[in-house]
């Protein structure tokens, strides 16, 4: 499941409360810009760069989760190498991530069960949010106030879409053996 | 897994009634914004159609719930447990029994029921997780004030937003039904 010997910026993440300050640390500061893009006054979708930025650092959330737990939510394509294949007395194969273990399924299926439960209440509120803006009349006034609104209702679910279920593993896992 | 093998007269058993039953119920899902497309496109999300959505996904997670129970909101039958003291309570009344005959309890899940559980929902995550990700792009587009969409813009999104819903409420209970090989049949 996890990688050996993950570090972050030379922290070692083998123990789980440095994960969990990982995590801690990276939403505090998705959640802060996520406010700080929707509540920006001069916020017009599309012109301002705030959300493409968040959806930067989400990517950048998810690589750095990813440096010690694989995702799995977005399909990753990996080229087949042969196993028995050699270059420079270098085997490519071992550089591919291997299958999960039957272990390693049960924890990332259990994290995703949990994430899905998140995700789905969540998603209940959005769309029920949704129902409430769009009472409003479509002048050109209330389409840019109602646009600001839908894009801030979806934006969290995006950023936990890509990053949660990566977290609840390292936030749930215990301390990693080490030699 | 499952509660039962019967929905009204129909046996659940077959894993091909189970399929009909999907497809019949998210195709009377799909009704709703058809029509509404139709007759009045800009209301899907006024007042009245907003209800009517609503009682659809209760009358969806009913459906699929006669037949497995739903594990997003959870809504085991669980026995209650009186953690107030030792005070005794008896378990064998009348109408407790009518009761129980009437909406038995669900058996707390074993491995494999998990394990099937959790794998559905990995698969339904990754479904949902891919659509609104692609929803908020569309999003950001559809919806700039700037873009030539108009009032459009919204109507498209909103009708996008309706699968989304869809699944969050459904899809893991239907995942489960379209999948599972066919059961043996209740004595």
């Amino acid at each position: 499941m996890f990688y050996s010997e993950p570090k972050i910026l030379g922290v070692s993440m083998t123990s789980r409360r440095n994960r969990r300050r990982l995590v801690v640390i990276t939403y505090t500061w998705l959640a802060a810009m996520i406010i700080a893009v929707v509540f920006n006054p001069s916020n017009y979708v599309l012109s301002n760069p705030g959300y493409l930025f968040i959806l930067i650092f989400s990517g950048v959330s998810v690589g750095t989760f990813g440096a010690i737990v694989r995702q799995f939510t977005f399909p990753v394509r990996r080229n087949v190498v042969d196993p028995g294949l050699e270059l420079d007395g270098h085997n490519p194969a071992m550089d591919l991530d291997p299958e999960p273990d039957e272990r390693d399924t049960k924890i990332r299926d259990h994290a995703y069960f949990i994430a899905f439960r998140v995700i789905a209440v969540g998603m209940l509120l959005a769309w029920i949010g949704l129902a409430i803006v769009t009472q409003t009349d479509f002048s050109l006034h209330s389409r840019i106030a109602v646009a600001r609104s839908v894009n801030g209702f979806l934006m969290p679910f995006v950023v936990l879409a890509l990053t949660l279920p990566q977290a609840i593993i390292l936030w749930q896992q215990p301390d990693m053996i080490t030699d | 897994m499952f509660r039962s093998t019967k929905f009204w007269r129909f046996s659940m058993a077959p894993r091909r009634n189970r399929r009909v039953m999907v497809v019949s119920v998210y195709f009377v899902i799909a009704l709703l914004p058809s029509v509404q497309a139709f007759t009045h496109p800009t209301e899907l999300y006024r007042t009245g159609s907003f209800m009517f959505a609503m009682i659809l996904m209760l009358v969806a997670r009913y459906v699929f719930g006669a037949i497995v129970p739903e594990s997003t909101f959870d809504d085991r039958r669980l026995e209650m447990v009186n953690t107030s003291g030792p005070e005794i309570v008896s378990v064998t009344t009348p109408e407790r029994n009518r009761k129980l005959k009437q909406f038995p309890l669900d058996p707390e899940p074993d491995e494999r029921d998990i394990a099937v559980r959790n794998s559905i929902y990995f698969r339904a995550f990754r479904g949902l997780a891919i659509y609104s990700v692609l929803i908020w792009f569309a999003t950001t587009a559809f919806l700039n004030p700037r873009m030539p969409y108009g009032i459009y813009g919204m109507v498209i999104i909103q009708y996008a937003m309706f699968p989304l819903m869809v699944m969050a409420c459904t899809l893991p209970q239907a995942m489960i039904l379209w999948n599972e090989p066919d059961l043996p049949e209740e004595a």
